[in-house]
């Protein structure tokens, strides 16, 4: 075998000090040692804190002798003892209690659970499932009144995602100049958040000719994209509908939005 | 067998010799037992012909004394390992109890295809562990223990046994400055003697991982070992042979 580099040899040399290397390769790496001074400067010194450590286990603590292992055997024996005449959970006064307390704190989880699942307004006939997303453009900012530049997720606001609530794409911490903010209705918090999980999906208009939301959403929509001074789009406001444009069936979100966006 | 603790000057005769003893009371499979034990836990406790699973399995069927008896053959290495993880006696001695108080809870739930000193060894590392987390600064307190006991030690035992406590010093020391998971593993290599296949279900890791955190707690260890010299007595580790390699390397460097 070629003379190992000082790497090869350094890896090893924890190993080689703890007499746990394979019996070739402590050879190799004890040859290297007899020629290399840097790397036999290494090994004496992982040799000499190794074996301080080593001697630690013949350390004699103080107060640590026979007669202190008859006292911990039987202290030992007696605790066990103990707790093997304690009562097993579940019988007896000793186990009613704490089962008596599990019976509590269940139902108290569990009337918090309901709280706070009533707290929060399902939606209901009009869903906010079936709503669309509002969509503005950012390409506007760009001079691109089509919006085009910018079709991607991160251009459409997404009025059920809370109060203010918008999405941006991931690292875009600055407001754009045209950022939409909508406020969504309140109560729709938790469904909110859901629904906003689920239009991860939801990428934006592939559709040049996409033009806002099918639906007139009886919901108040958003005005500030048709506020904003910066959006050219004429057909920017959600009421703008497209003519001949499927109804998307209720209860479907993101059909209706994957629909939108075809 | 040999039992090095009990000999009260057996530390004084220095390293390699004197651990390889302590190793291998630790590592035997008839350990040393306590003194004063009654006598049918004594005769469970030594008969090697039974098994730590067997006891195991008596102690389940409610009897008393086969569980007395794997409290002695298991209750200084319980305590050795808790102290060397935890560097305090008292805080060793409620480990090792408490270890086995937990054992006997979970006695219902032991896994028999495996080694029971794997299990309660854990069982002791983790309540070690979880001991040290909560006082990390466990050994302060007992280097100034040991102050007083250095100035009678000069006194009756000679410059040896005084090296020797001054270098424990610095090693717990260093051990105090290391971080627990290098710790854990090194007590259990480098103290106890146990294989990195042996530690790994110890420490509930892989054993690429138990010898991946034994390679850089040696190399930890040396760091701070060397860090500690230097800034502490200024002259190197005590005894041992490791003072002509030393001095071998002094020599080479100026020849070179």
């Amino acid at each position: 075998m070629t003379s190992p580099s000082c790497d090869w040899v350094g890896e090893r040399l924890t190993w080689f000090v703890g007499g746990e290397l394979g019996r070739d390769e402590a050879h190799v790496v004890a040859d290297h040692l007899a020629r290399c001074l840097p790397c036999r400067r290494e090994a004496a010194g992982l040799q000499q804190a190794r074996k301080a450590l080593v001697a630690l286990a013949d350390e004699s603590a103080p107060g640590v002798d026979e007669a202190m292992f008859a006292q911990l055997h039987e202290d030992t024996v007696a605790a066990v003892e103990r707790v093997a005449s304690e009562p097993r959970q579940g019988l007896g006064w000793g186990g009613q209690l704490p089962m008596a307390a599990r019976v509590l704190w269940a139902a108290a989880a569990g009337l918090l659970f309901w709280l706070g699942w009533w707290s929060v307004s399902e939606p209901t006939s009009n869903s906010l499932l079936d709503r669309d997303p509002i969509p503005f453009a950012t390409g506007a900012a760009d001079g691109d009144p089509s919006g085009e530049s910018g079709s991607s997720r991160g251009d459409r606001a997404v009025p059920w995602a809370g109060p203010r609530a918008t999405m941006r794409p991931l690292g875009q911490t600055e407001r754009w100049s045209n950022e939409l903010e909508v406020e969504a209705p309140a109560g729709s918090g938790m469904m909110g958040r859901w629904q906003l999980r689920s239009l991860e999906r939801f990428d934006g208009p592939g559709d040049p000719g996409f033009e806002g939301p099918a639906t007139g959403a009886p919901v108040d929509p958003p005005e500030s994209s048709a506020e904003s001074p910066s959006d050219p789009r004429p057909g920017a406001k959600p009421e703008s509908k497209s003519e001949g444009e499927p109804e998307a069936a209720p209860g479907d979100a993101s059909g209706r939005a994957l629909g939108r966006r075809k | 067998m040999r039992m090095v603790l009990s000999m009260p000057n057996s530390f004084a005769n220095s390293a390699p010799a004197g651990s390889a003893g302590r190793l291998r009371s630790l590592r035997d499979n008839a350990p040393e037992l306590p003194s004063g034990l009654p006598r049918e836990v004594a005769t469970l406790a030594a008969a090697s012909e039974i098994s730590d699973a067997e006891l195991v399995r008596r102690a389940l069927a409610g009897q008393d004394d086969p569980f007395a008896a794997l409290v002695a053959r298991y209750q200084k290495r319980a305590f050795w390992i808790a102290y060397h993880v935890l560097g305090r006696v008292e805080d060793a001695r409620d480990v090792a109890q408490e270890a086995f108080v937990r054992l006997f809870r979970s006695l219902d739930r032991y896994d028999w295809s495996r080694s029971f000193y794997t299990w309660f060894y854990r069982i002791v590392m983790n309540l070690a562990i979880d001991s040290l987390r909560k006082r990390k600064s466990a050994r302060g307190r007992d280097l100034e223990d040991h102050l007083p006991m250095l100035v009678d030690e000069r006194e009756h035992d000679g410059p040896t046994r005084l090296e020797a406590r001054e270098r424990d010093g610095l090693v717990w020391q260093v051990l105090d400055r290391l971080d627990t998971k290098f710790r854990a593993v090194l007590v259990l290599r480098d103290i106890h003697g146990l294989s990195c296949r042996e530690i790994a279900p110890i420490l509930k890791v892989t054993h690429a991982t138990a010898r991946w955190r034994l390679h850089r707690g040696r190399i930890h260890f040396r760091e701070l070992w060397e860090r500690v010299v230097e800034r502490g007595d200024g002259r190197g580790p005590a005894g041992g042979d490791s003072e002509p390699e030393a001095a071998d390397l002094e020599n080479a460097e100026e020849q070179a």
